[in-house]
Parts: C-alpha cells; sequence; structure tokens
C-alpha cells in the first residue's frame, strides 16, 4: 500500500473514532451489557469450581481466567463496525462507495480497528477494576514465546472474524429481507457457544471437542485463550497458527469472489 | 483514435433480469434456487455525446431510465450491451484515476457522517481522493462562501435542515473539483427558496470550474433554467435529445390563444375554433393547431367582440406532460 | 378494562396475521430461539455430567430455574421487545401526537401494541423444562406451591415491564441513545444463574438494589418446595414500586416533551 494509501485509510479510522465518541452514552450502555454477561457467567463459573476445584481438568485460576480473559478477546475479535455493511448493502447505501476511489473491504477494516481499540481500552479497565474487586486467583503466562503466540493467534483470530463477518453480511445482497438480521443473529447464537464464550471448548467431552475445536468458530476466542493458559503443546500452537493463516486465506478469497459476484446481482435488481 | 467528448454513450442498453419474487424470506430463499425472471428495459438503445462544460437535463417520468443511465455513467451498473465512455474511461473498471474525476450526488442518498459535523466529511473525502492540502482548502472556503454555510460546518449533520443538509453533500462530493458531474434530483424534497438557491449554484460552478455536468430533475423549472440542452427519455428510450427551445417547435402542435370579449357570445360557436381550455366571461383560453393560429385569429376578430388577443406558447411543463401521458397524438389539435 | 382486554386480544390478532404473511422470517426467527434454548439446555445437561451439584443446587433445581428463564424470555421479546424498541422511535420522530390523541391509557398503547410471534416456542419449551425437570428430580410442589410460583412469575413480570419502561422512558431527554431499549434486557444473563451463586456485596445489589436475580429464583424456590418469603416480599414490593413509578415517569416525561417540541 502507498503511504498516500495508508493516509486514506487512517483517516477513516480516525473519523469512526470520533464518531465512536460522539455517543458516549451508546458506547457506555454496550460495555455495560458486556460487564453484566461477564458478571453472570463469572459467578456461574465461580460456583462450579468452588465446589468442585479440578472438575473439567481445569483449576480454578485457569478458569477464571479464561473467563475474564473472553472479554477481552471479545473486545479484539468481535468488537466491529461493519456489521453495518449488511445494511449499507441492502439499503442501497453501497453505492456511495463504490463511486468512490476507496477500497470496501479496507475502509471497513479501518473503521473496525478503531472500533476494537476503543473496546479493548474500556474492556481492560472493566477487568481491573474486576480483579481488584473480586480478587480472583488469576493464571499469570510469563513464557515469552507462549504470550508472543496468544498475541499473535489473537490477531489472526481478529483478521479471520473480519472476512467470516463480512461473508455473512453479503449474504444480503441475496437474502435482504430485514437488512440481514435473521441470519446474523443465527450466527451469534452459534457463535457464542462455539467460539468458546461460555466455557473452553476443551472441556467438552472429546468426541465432541474433536469436532467442534475443529471449526473455525474455535479459532476466535477457544485457541488464543488455550494458548495464553499454556494448554496447548508447541506443535499444536503451530498446528492452530497454520490453520488460522489456512482460514484467513479461504475466507478472504471466499470474500472477494462472493463480493464480485454480489455487486453483479446488485447491478441487476437496479438497488 | 478516442472520442473528444467528456461522454460518449452508444447503443446502451440495461435490462434487469428482475426475478418475479414473493415477499419475505421466503420468496429470498425459493428464489436462490428456482428463478423466473422478467426483463426490464430500464435503458433500451440510447446514443448521446456530451461536450466538455455542457450542462444537460435529464428528463422523463418515474422508471423512465435516467437513474440508470447516471448509474451506468458512474460504474455502479454493467451495461447489458453497448459502449460507454466517460473522460476515456470505461466506468465499470472503477479506476481510481476516473472517481477522482467525478462525482455523484443523489438527492435522497447521503453521504455525510450522520452523526458527526459535516467538517469530518469534507476532510475524510480529501482523503479519500487525496487532494492536496492547499487545493483542498481553497476549493472548500470558494464552496462554502458561494453556498453560504460557515455557520453550520460544526453543527452534527443530524441536527441540519434538508437543505443545509444537501448543500454539504454537494460540498462533500465537490472538494476533488470533479471535471464531471451528475446530479440526480439534487432538489428533491426542498422548499422553492432552496430549489432557487441549489440551482443558482449549480449555474455558476458550471460556469466557473467549466465542468461538465447532467442533472435529472422532476421539477421542470430545474431544466428550464439550467440546462440549454434537454434529452427526454421515456421507457428506455430517448425521444428528443436538443435545445430546450426546440422541444417547442418539436412537440408542441398547439399554441394558445387567449381572448377578450366586450360582450357574452355563444360558446358552441367558439368551440369550432379549436380546444376550448377555459371560458370565464370575458376571458376564453383556446388550443389552436399551429399552423391555422394566423386565419384561425383573423377569423375570431370578425366573428366576434373582441376586446382583446394574445398568442401564446404553450408552457413548456405542459407540452411535456403531454409527450409523456401520449396525449399529443390523440387530440392532435 | 374490559375494552383494555378486547384492544389486547385485537393486537394480538393482528400481530399473528402480520407473522403469517412472513412464514419464512418466523421459521428462521424460530430457529434462532429454539437453537439459543436447545444450546443452553445443552450445556447445563453437560455441567451436570462432571458435577453433582453447583451451590447448592441439582441439576432438576437448576433446569426448573431455567425453564423459567425460558418463559421469562418470551415475555421480553415476545411480549414486550417490539414495543419497547418503538418507544424511542416515536418519541424522536415525534409520532407521540398520534398517540396522545387517542381516547386510550397511552402507557397501555405505547407498552402493549404489538406481540411478537417467534418466541412463543420459548414458552412451551420452558414450561416443558419445568414439568421434565420436576419429574425427574422427584420434585412434588403442591397446589399452593405452583399458585405461589405462578404468582411470583407474574410478580416478576410486572417488575420487569416497568422497571424497563422506566429506562426507555429516558428518551424522553436524551434524544437518540440508539439501543436504549436493549439496556434493561442485558440484565436477562444475571437471572440465567440463581441468586445464591453471587457472591458478596453484588449479591446484595441484585438483590436489593436492582433486583434481576429474583425475577427466575422466587418463582422457582416455590416449585422447589425452599420459598423464601423475604426475597418474595422484596420482588413485591419493586414491582408495585417500579409500576407506580412508571405511570409517574411517564406524566413527567409528557409534561417534558409537551414543554419542548411546539
Amino acid at each position: 500500500m502507498r503511504i498516500s494509501s495508508f493516509k486514506k485509510y487512517f483517516q477513516v479510522a480516525k473519523t469512526s473514532w470520533s464518531g465512536g465518541f460522539v455517543y458516549r452514552l451508546n458506547f457506555v450502555m454496550w460495555r455495560v451489557r458486556n460487564v453484566v454477561q461477564l458478571i453472570a457467567i463469572y459467578f456461574l463459573w465461580f460456583a462450579v469450581m468452588s465446589r468442585n476445584p479440578t472438575a473439567f481438568n481445569y483449576s480454578t485460576s485457569q478458569m477464571l481466567t479464561y473467563i475474564l480473559g473472553t472479554s477481552i478477546i471479545r473486545a479484539l475479535v468481535f468488537g466491529q463496525r461493519s456489521i453495518d455493511a449488511q445494511g449499507e448493502i441492502s439499503s442501497g447505501d453501497l453505492n456511495n462507495y463504490l463511486v468512490k476511489p476507496i477500497s470496501y473491504f479496507r475502509y471497513w477494516f479501518s473503521r473496525d480497528i478503531a472500533d476494537k481499540l476503543l473496546n479493548i481500552l474500556f474492556s481492560i479497565g472493566e477487568i481491573t477494576i474486576l480483579l481488584f474487586w473480586l480478587r480472583p486467583e488469576i493464571y499469570l503466562q510469563t513464557n515469552p514465546l507462549m504470550l508472543v503466540s496468544f498475541l499473535l493467534a489473537s490477531l489472526l483470530a481478529m483478521v479471520m472474524y473480519f472476512y467470516f463477518s463480512f461473508l455473512i453480511s453479503m449474504t444480503t445482497f441475496w437474502i435482504p429481507e430485514e437488512n440481514g438480521w435473521p441470519q446474523r443473529f443465527f450466527i451469534f447464537v452459534i457463535l457464542e457457544f462455539f467460539s468458546g464464550g461460555l466455557f473452553p471448548l476443551d472441556i467438552l467431552p472429546p468426541a465432541v471437542y474433536a469436532v467442534l475445536g475443529k471449526l473455525p468458530s474455535a479459532y476466535f476466542l477457544n485457541t488464543p485463550l488455550q494458548i495464553y493458559l499454556g494448554r496447548l503443546d508447541l506443535s499444536q500452537i503451530v498446528t492452530s497458527l497454520f490453520m488460522m493463516a489456512f482460514w484467513i486465506v479461504v475466507l478472504r478469497l471466499l470474500a472477494n469472489r462472493t463480493f464480485r459476484k454480489g455487486l453483479k446481482i446488485y447491478g441487476a435488481y437496479g438497488r | 483514435m478516442k472520442d473528444m467528448s467528456v461522454i460518449s454513450v452508444r447503443h446502451l442498453k440495461k435490462y434487469y433480469r428482475v426475478h418475479e419474487k414473493e415477499p419475505g424470506l421466503k420468496g429470498s430463499i425459493r428464489s436462490l434456487f428456482t428463478r423466473k425472471y422478467t426483463q426490464v428495459k430500464a435503458v433500451d438503445n440510447i446514443d448521446f455525446t456530451i461536450e466538455e462544460g455542457e450542462l444537460v437535463g435529464f428528463i422523463g417520468p418515474n422508471g423512465a431510465g435516467k437513474t440508470t443511465t447516471l448509474k451506468v455513467l458512474s460504474g455502479l451498473l454493467y451495461p447489458t450491451s453497448g459502449e460507454v465512455s466517460v473522460l476515456g474511461f470505461n466506468p465499470w473498471d472503477r479506476k481510481a484515476q476516473f472517481q477522482k474525476q467525478f462525482a455523484l450526488v443523489m438527492g435522497q442518498k447521503n453521504q455525510l457522517w450522520w452523526d458527526l459535523p459535516p467538517m469530518e466529511t469534507f476532510i475524510l473525502n480529501k482523503e479519500i481522493y487525496e487532494v492536496p492540502e492547499d487545493q483542498f482548502k481553497k476549493t472548500l472556503d470558494k464552496l462554502i462562501e458561494l453556498l453560504d454555510v460557515k455557520d453550520i460546518l460544526k453543527i452534527q449533520v443530524r441536527k441540519l435542515s434538508l437543505g443545509q443538509r444537501m448543500k454539504c453533500e454537494l460540498i462533500a462530493a465537490l472538494l476533488h473539483n470533479p471535471k464531471v458531474l451528475f446530479l440526480d434530483e439534487p432538489t428533491i424534497g426542498l422548499d422553492v427558496v432552496m430549489q432557487k438557491v441549489m440551482r443558482d449554484f449549480v449555474k455558476q460552478y458550471n460556469r466557473q470550474f467549466k465542468s461538465t455536468i447532467i442533472l435529472t430533475s422532476h421539477y421542470m423549472g430545474d431544466v428550464k433554467e439550467l440546462c440549454e440542452r434537454v434529452i427526454i427519455i421515456d421507457k428506455g428510450k430517448i425521444l428528443f435529445d436538443g435545445k430546450l427551445q426546440n422541444v417547442i417547435d418539436r412537440f408542441a402542435r398547439n399554441k394558445i390563444i387567449t381572448v377578450v370579449f366586450s360582450r357574452d357570445i355563444d360558446q358552441r360557436k367558439l368551440a369550432e375554433f379549436g380546444n376550448i381550455r377555459e371560458y370565464q366571461f370575458p376571458r376564453a383560453k383556446i388550443n389552436v393547431p399551429r399552423k391555422d393560429v394566423a386565419k384561425l385569429s383573423a377569423k375570431l376578430l370578425s366573428d366576434f367582440p373582441v376586446a382583446d388577443l394574445v398568442i401564446e406558447e404553450a408552457p413548456i411543463e405542459a407540452i411535456i406532460r403531454e409527450v409523456f401521458t401520449g396525449k399529443m397524438k390523440q387530440t392532435n389539435a | 378494562m374490559k375494552k383494555y382486554i378486547r384492544l389486547y386480544i385485537i393486537f394480538i390478532k393482528y400481530s399473528f396475521m402480520q407473522a403469517m404473511m412472513y412464514k419464512a422470517d418466523f421459521m428462521i426467527w424460530s430457529l434462532v430461539t429454539v437453537g439459543w434454548i436447545f444450546l443452553n439446555l445443552l450445556f447445563y445437561q453437560f455441567l451436570y455430567l462432571n458435577v453433582t451439584e453447583i451451590a447448592g443446587w441439582t441439576k432438576p433445581q437448576l433446569l426448573v430455574l431455567l425453564g423459567f428463564y425460558f418463559v421469562i424470555d418470551f415475555f421480553l421479546w415476545g411480549v414486550l421487545w417490539q414495543n419497547m424498541r418503538k418507544i424511542p422511535e416515536i418519541i424522536n420522530r415525534g409520532q407521540l401526537d398520534l398517540v396522545l390523541t387517542k381516547p386510550v391509557n397511552t402507557q397501555f398503547l405505547l407498552s402493549f401494541k404489538g406481540i411478537g410471534f417467534d418466541d412463543i416456542h420459548g414458552l412451551l419449551i420452558g414450561l416443558v423444562t419445568i414439568v421434565y425437570a420436576l419429574s425427574i428430580g422427584n420434585i412434588k410442589p403442591s397446589v399452593a406451591d405452583i399458585l405461589l410460583s405462578t404468582a411470583a412469575l407474574g410478580v416478576a413480570l410486572v417488575y420487569i415491564y416497568a422497571a424497563w419502561f422506566i429506562t426507555v422512558c429516558a428518551a424522553f431527554w436524551f434524544d437518540r441513545i440508539e439501543n436504549l431499549h436493549l439496556l434493561f434486557p442485558s440484565l436477562r444473563q444475571i437471572w440465567r444463574v440463581p441468586q445464591p451463586f453471587y457472591k458478596g456485596i453484588l449479591q446484595k445489589i441484585l438483590t436489593f438494589v436492582i433486583p434481576a436475580t429474583l425475577v427466575t429464583t422466587v418463582p422457582a424456590q416455590f416449585l422447589l418446595r425452599k420459598p423464601s418469603l423475604p426475597l418474595f416480599i422484596t420482588l413485591i414490593i419493586f414491582a408495585v414500586v417500579s409500576l407506580k413509578l412508571s405511570t409517574w415517569v411517564l406524566k413527567v416525561a409528557l409534561r417534558h416533551y409537551s414543554g419542548a417540541s411546539s
């Protein structure tokens, strides 16, 4: 990417960032919802682990660290504005971008980055407060290799989810009803469980985990956090990272092709 | 050899394959598998060229193909067949060099960021179009002055009135000094005063920047005041392309004679002269065929007690309305 | 009162007709609802494969609570949601005048004009879950228990409705808070977990300040034959006060509204 072109997307992110601050109340409300959900899950697992400290082959500190960790990884991976793309596609506002010298994907990716930053900042603040308040035992990973792998996996998960989510948005080219919310919610429900948002996936029976762990959804939250907790050995980590890279390539290719196909359809109906 | 015109359209066809779809999700899902298509000829074999600096009005009823044509010219729609060239580019390629030289403004859609002041969108567009800082400043100052919007630049877009918003939409679209400008219903929904402001601006902009402009509008007022040349489209075909004045020669087969009588007269006798548009003693308006105007007015003067008599062209709105409704052919009077 | 029941029946009929026009939408949304419930059940089923009790709650006991959670979810999404969603819209777009001029209670019109059927499975599955859980746990509530439990559920629903309505009324003062209508229901995650699970000051807050934990726990406790009268009374007090408060807030809001527009 040329420098001038980088500046372009930087400005997009900047504008999006200030847009996020206009409705502070909105954003705060969104964070409140996240915290409430986190607290409920935290206390559920706290109750489970306090009577059965070694159940599921997890120590209490590992389990609670996992649950609190999902909050930050959620902000990084799932924090997004690009969900609005589905509305723009079904309403025809997509045209606004098509006539400009700007890439629609990069445009939304830049806006997502701004949104993710904002969310991560808040998430870290919330977690800090919760840590001081609840004082749970926390699992601290100190192995630099694990930490670097964890960071890398989180970033890969972020990119992977971006293309995945964009693919869902693009279904509105073909199914524009209700701005694409039915299919989106369906995905939300599935992801809530299959990405490891409520519990680490490896507590599932081995046969089930063998399947769920291989699905792309498992990489969004479960894999980065497993790496952080040191529950994957080096070869498993390398395999996971490769699989994520592979999925990124596949999803990206699919997203690009779908977009091109979608645009033809778009034209054909004259929206 | 490359065409020298800024815009050239040759044998352009844009057929939509609209599949018949039941409403709701069910229809969408079913249509993923089986589709019944009907063909809509939105644009059906049209040709025209537009030279640099021209300001051309597209007129036609809803669904005539105006917006479709603009969308093809903007690279939003892929033509079914035909050749389109704008500034030497094929619009569908959506090359950045091309996109930096034109702008599309749709009166019903907005590109301004709803939650932020318009200035933010301007700055964003500056980066998107890679406009140099000094040029950006100069253009912006000029546009702000022309449209008189200095006071609203820092106010959230959602708090602006429709007119103020439209002014800012125009600025956002013009910051990169486009050579070609497509205006799709720019005055829709605006009040009369604001319509005039917009018209004056477009006129002035066209003159000062020598930009080529295509404008579509429902309001004849826009077209009458701005465009020397009009292209009339209906059902995807061009009915007329030329000077607005010539529309009258071509389509208006009637003139209107207004007579003021000094005494009441027999209406039935008057009806033999032509179609009486209105009669309210002492004044009558009669539609008469153009070629018979001289003969009939002489006869009017001799047959009736006439105090005054004026011969006029039918108003352009009425002529065009009649072109579209097809009344011309039937009455032919 | 009779007029309002008749009106509500008409609203239900109308909503049903609308739902039937888009059967596929209904099907897809149903799939979302049922999928959510199914995955939740699966999760708890799985939890209890590994542990016998959680903070004193056995599997059948927790399933009863979960059943109430599903039933309340229907009330949230089916009965209330589309109305609560529209209130900020109605206010911000100045459509309130149309509501105000009708010779019908404004709060009623704002709160109960539509009903969604996409979540009706939640109601059925919730009830089935409760009955099933009672039978596998060999818990036999008396008729009085069942009546008290139903009453407690009713009180919980009144509280939920009134508290939600009050939060949505904030739209009168703050123009355009997107997603304002989603603020209150985010608490539903709280009542998916029994009240005793929460610890320390948070438990006190979620019981005596925002009694979110009580809405499932109190009805469930009656069926499980371990009722807690103090909690029930707390819930009743909150329900009554919130309901009164909601009409008062609307009154003040309308005065504010008529002062602001014009």
